[in-house]
């Protein structure tokens, strides 16, 4: 048994997602990401003096749909408190919180099978952001820029149920899918809309206490969340093999060195004297409110995945796939609710359709192909307006410009070649100026009739129909 | 009720509030007096009792999801003592010293620019914020 | 006939609608008298050139403020006006906003004269906490003229303003209308907008009127009260025609009321002048006809110590925010970014303020929390019992507003708690939320003194009543103090000495 074998690891998420309002939790400048510095401020969200927050409704809302949707209890009286801690990105040098009575408690997310308990969802708002004149230690300045201060922020913390690193990657992803799904965040980790820290302790099997956990931060892709556990595990594996201790601390995952790192200096024994805003009052949640939040939750991933096993009959991998993604899996229930085999559809998005997103690195909204697009394709293929080969170019070009295919076809003279004395013609001359191949495959020599019909398609610059081409030429040549 | 100076130079920290040695010394004294005063207060059981956090019995005040322009920028930044670029400025925060781009242990915990991490602070030292703790 | 200076705003305004005098003659009047006695008071700590507001187009019969001028307390925002809250911290701070209480009198036509003098950040019961200077009484300019709104008590009372906002967080409005033996209220929790005002603790905040009496209190009252939607603690509950109640009420006869005098409110440390002016004026009331009656609130003697937790607690996170980054005061002296919070600080913050800040830390931190604020905000809760159970039986409260007439400048810097006990009758009431207002009712050594009615949740009307009805039945309210501008500044050379030797 190797050692990593021997042990198990205990995991515990902490994700931040930005809430996708159209204002601030507690005022109404905007949230658009991007803008000039402190060019969406106003005099509550910079704190200045006598300004009183008001929480935006929206807020509410969004949260509650993802509590729901993550299978928490809502709490019936909640309320929001000062986490007091001075900084230059808390305009107020206190961040508005909820501490002990969050939203919502007790939920969990189904990810492949093994249920991952969700501890807590509270809201908060967000912090500026600073940034630093210049790299080197000899620049003397930090720039604050207020634009994210007061964002909407829903804190979602799992119990350390997680076990390995890829269970990780995979809660994470299920929980990107849900919140996309109900609406509620654009959980885009390049533009911080989606944030994760980790905690991570290792124990021998079969133990049932835990570790000393280090908790992980500066992840900025799934693929950092999953690699920088497998480094820390085997990390603390080898720490324990050695006979020495796990630290408690704080450690940066290090991107280019895929490695962790300790964070420099010691951190602050930090008091964040909690206690209850007082310029908030608290928050109320009925029965009423929750039903009619409940009807705003579309069908979630989970469900979705079932259904198009059940309905559509794909394979559990391909269902699984579509719908990762809110958009690809409308995408394919709209294509697969008109055409006759929904598993082409699955095997079209799955193949050109991703693999040109991942080269393109464009998301789903920004290729304007439609379902109705790859519906009209499809359905040109079977009535032998487009052969197999074309379809795909057409495809292409669809994926870049959304135009129709019958457009594409048309304007680039695409259509299939079925006519009879057209693939004839063009069978004959064929023959007529490849007489030792012909006499090849006479011979006996099978792989020579690829070679004619190869001849045949090329000199139809590909539209012949296949089929009849293959026809002919069996026939003139007295095989059939 | 007597706290020592020791507490006192603590609590100064936690309110980034600078104490001369002398001030120190005069609020070691009167706030040792008022806590002793305030100490009153556990004459009375209150084990029973609800606190008052909020006079009136109010909850659920919401405001619409309505963009509104806030202000512009140079009225934004025309009260700070010290602005740059359109950006509020204050001293450095990583240290001098310190190897160029290897962020600290408290910008780390913070909202980095560059990380783009989350404002959750580290856990350690009581009554600290919520988090996934498995121990 | 009355100085114009010395006019309610109700009379001013009768003048205006019958023409008899304008804008500017009352601005001119309000001006000089400024300039005469304002160096030995000392309740501005901005004066503007001249008002603001539109009052002084002439259009001023339309609405009940209209063209009266009238005085801020400085930790009232006004848009494009410093904003100091008597703090070095915040020297230079121009808000870009109005608060909503500086709005609404704006939009009525009542015109802004200057800011006044306070405590710092309202932590004070004397104004000599100012980081400015002490604001002296019109009554005696060597005594305090209260706290923390005394600039604008004084104000008022010296001629110098028609009326004047203040706010109340544990007696700010009430204990400095009593030294100066002017009006002042503290509405219900709510009622009033807390946007724009400086926050020292938000749950015991509320602005009030400083008025020369109860009928301008109302009719300022009625301006500044009502919903907005953005102070989430702001009442939505109507506000009700203050002034027309009063006027249209029977002011001769207080039968049927009930009013309860709560006995703990007369014995610590009560003065015997005090207690004889204020028993006199409970007589009156009975005379009016109400049925008055002893009672007791038996948590009163906690409430102090509540309050020095509570209030601290919630103003060491509320004055987080200066710092010296974003507006206000950075000190030089620094050598990285916790150096340049500490010293800002250090050197922005007076003593009181520190030591509130101090408290209110201590008392919010790491394993003190559950005894100090969480108890005290339980005990806030029997507080509230204590009033909810005597409002059972009565209509009203009434109770000296200061155990102690007004005292001399100096006096009580050394000894923190012993400045703290000037509130000890005004802070039960802003942690139970309830309204209250003080009258004057007499005087003792020759200084006013204050009588507190205090009413149930929103009951303004009915606390307005009594008072009206009291004043109508005496003349204290017409008492003005003759403050000789020449004289007066003769005294203040002669004490100037003595208060800096007590400094």
């Amino acid at each position: 048994m190797s050692e990593n074998e021997r042990y198990e690891a205990v995991i515990g998420l902490e994700v931040h997602v930005e809430l996708g309002t159209k204002t601030k939790i507690f005022c109404n400048c905007p949230t658009t990401f991007g803008g000039e510095p402190n060019t969406q401020v106003c005099p509550v969200c910079l704190g200045l003096p006598g300004v009183l927050p008001v929480l935006n409704e929206k807020v509410l809302r969004y949260a509650l749909r993802a509590a729901l949707a993550l299978n928490c209890e809502v709490a019936r009286f909640s309320r929001f408190d000062r986490k007091n801690y001075p900084y230059p990105d808390l305009p107020k040098n206190y961040q508005i919180s909820q501490y002990d009575l969050p939203l919502a408690r007790n939920g969990y997310v189904e990810v492949n099978g093994r249920r991952i308990r969700i501890k807590r969802l509270h809201l908060e708002e967000d912090a500026g952001k600073l940034l630093h004149e210049g790299d080197g230690a000899q620049d003397k300045w930090s720039l604050v820029d207020y634009n994210r201060a007061g964002v909407p922020l829903a804190e979602i913390v799992s119990e350390p149920d997680i076990r390995t690193p890829s269970e990780a990657r995979a809660y994470l992803e299920s929980l990107k899918a849900i919140l996309q799904y109900i609406g509620v965040s654009d959980c885009k980790m390049e533009e911080g809309s989606l944030r994760c820290d980790t905690n991570v302790s290792v124990r021998r099997k079969g133990e049932t206490g835990f570790g000393t956990r280090t908790e992980l931060k500066n992840l900025n892709s799934f693929k950092a969340v999953e690699k920088s556990l497998e480094y820390e595990i085997a990390r603390q594996i080898s720490v324990l093999e050695d006979g020495e201790e796990v630290v408690q601390e704080t450690r940066a995952w290090d991107e280019s060195r895929e490695i962790t790192v300790p964070l420099r200096g010691k951190e602050e024994a930090h008091d964040y004297r909690y206690f209850p805003d007082p310029d908030l009052v608290p928050v109320v949640v009925d029965q009423a409110l929750l039903d009619e939040i409940r009807k705003e939750i579309p069908e979630l991933p989970s469900a979705k995945r079932q259904r198009f096993i059940r309905e559509y009959g794909i394979p559990e991998y391909d269902a699984g796939v579509l719908t990762a993604d809110k958009r690809l899996a409308d995408f394919f229930d709209e294509c697969a609710s008109r055409y006759r085999d929904p598993k082409v559809v699955s095997n079209w998005l799955m193949g050109e359709y991703l693999k040109y997103a991942n080269a393109t690195g464009l998301s789903f909204a920004e290729i304007p192909v439609t379902p109705e697009g790859l519906v009209e394709l499809l359905n040109l293929q079977d009535e032998g307006v487009i052969s197999g080969k074309i379809a795909k170019t057409v495809f292409e070009e669809m994926l870049k410009t959304g135009e129709r295919p019958s457009e594409i076809v048309k304007k680039r003279g695409l259509v299939q070649i079925s006519d009879e004395n057209a693939i004839y013609a063009v069978v004959d001359e064929v023959i007529a100026s490849n007489p030792n191949v012909v006499r090849d495959y006479l011979g006996g020599k099978e792989k020579a009739f690829g070679f004619l019909v190869g001849q045949v398609m090329k000199a139809t610059g590909g539209k012949a129909n296949p089929a009849k081409v293959n026809a002919a030429l069996k026939k003139r040549l007295g095989k059939e | 009720m007597s706290i020592t100076e020791e507490t006192v130079r603590h609590v100064a920290w936690l309110a980034r509030l600078g104490l001369s040695d002398e001030e120190v010394e005069i609020f070691t004294g009167q706030l040792g007096r008022i806590l002793g005063y305030v100490a009153k207060l556990d004459e009375l059981d209150t084990t029973a009792v609800t606190p008052t956090f909020h006079v009136l019995d109010m909850y659920n005040v919401f405001r619409e999801d309505e963009p509104r322009p806030g202000l512009p920028r140079d009225e934004a930044l025309a009260n700070a003592p010290d602005a740059s670029l359109g950006f509020f400025r204050v001293p450095r925060i990583i240290k001098s010293g310190a190897p160029a781009g290897s962020p600290t242990a408290e910008e780390m915990s913070r909202t980095s620019s560059r990380t783009g991490a989350s404002p959750t602070g580290p856990k350690s030292g009581a009554r600290t914020g919520p988090g996934g703790d498995e121990s | 006939m009355t100085e114009l200076w010395a006019m309610p705003a109700w009379k001013i305004h009768e003048l205006y609608e019958k023409g008899k005098t304008s804008v500017e003659e009352v601005c001119r009047t309000l001006y000089r008298r400024i300039e005469e006695v304002e160096p030995s008071v000392k309740a501005y700590i901005k004066l503007l050139p001249e008002p603001d507001g539109k009052g002084a187009d002439g259009r001023v019969t339309g609405s009940p403020l209209g063209g009266i001028p009238y005085a801020l307390k400085d930790n009232i925002c006004t848009a494009g006006i410093e904003t100091t809250c008597g703090s070095r911290i915040l020297s230079g701070f121009v808000p870009p906003y109005d608060a909503t209480v500086a709005a609404a009198l704006k939009k009525a036509g009542a015109m802004l004269l200057g800011k006044t003098n306070m405590d710092e950040f309202a932590m004070g019961s004397s104004c000599e906490t100012s980081a400015f200077y002490p604001t002296r009484n019109p009554w005696d300019l060597r005594c305090v003229p209260g706290g923390s709104s005394g600039g604008s008590a004084a104000a008022v009372a010296g001629g110098e303003a028609v009326f004047a906002l203040g706010s109340d967080t544990g007696g700010s409005v009430r204990q400095p209308a009593s030294f100066c033996g002017v009006v002042g209220m503290k509405p219900t929790y709510g009622r009033v907008s807390r946007y724009g005002l400086v926050a020292f603790a938000s749950s015991l905040d509320q602005i009030g009127p400083l008025t020369r009496d109860v009928r301008d209190c109302a009719r300022v009252l009625g301006v500044i009260a009502g919903h907005d939607p953005r102070d989430s603690t702001s009442a939505v509950a109507e506000v009700p025609d203050y002034e027309r109640g009063l006027l249209e009420g029977r002011k001769d006869d207080l039968r049927g009321m009930r009013i309860g005098v709560p006995k703990e409110y007369f014995a610590q440390g009560i003065q015997a002048g005090v207690k004889h002016a204020v028993m006199e004026a409970i007589k009156t009331i009975q005379e009016l006809g109400a049925f008055v009656e002893e009672c007791s609130l038996p948590h009163t003697e906690y409430a102090m110590a509540a309050y020095y937790l509570i209030a601290p607690a919630e103003a060491s996170s509320n004055l987080a925010r200066y710092d010296g980054v974003k507006y206000g005061y950075r000190s030089e002296h620094w050598s990285d970014l916790t150096g340049l919070y500490t010293k800002t600080r250090m050197e922005g913050f007076g003593p009181e303020v520190k030591r509130r800040i101090m408290l209110g830390t201590y008392a919010l931190s790491a394993g003190y929390y559950d005894a100090f604020y969480l108890k005290a905000q339980k005990v806030r809760t029997l507080i509230r019992y204590d009033f909810a159970k005597a409002f059972e039986r009565f209509d009203l409260l009434v109770a000296p507003t200061s155990p102690t007439v007004a005292f001399r400048i100096g006096e009580r810097m050394d000894d923190p708690l012993t400045m703290y006990l000037s509130d000890v009758c005004t802070i039960p009431i802003n942690l139970a939320g309830l309204p209250a207002i003080s009258v004057p009712c007499g005087f003792s050594e020759g200084l006013p003194v204050g009588l507190q009615i205090i009413g149930k949740p929103f009951d303004e009307p009915g606390v307005l009543r009594v008072a009206y009805a009291y004043e109508q039945a005496t003349e204290w309210h017409l008492r003005i103090p003759h403050l000789d501008g020449v004289e007066a500044a003769k005294r203040i050379a002669r004490n100037d000495g003595q208060v800096s030797a007590d400094e």
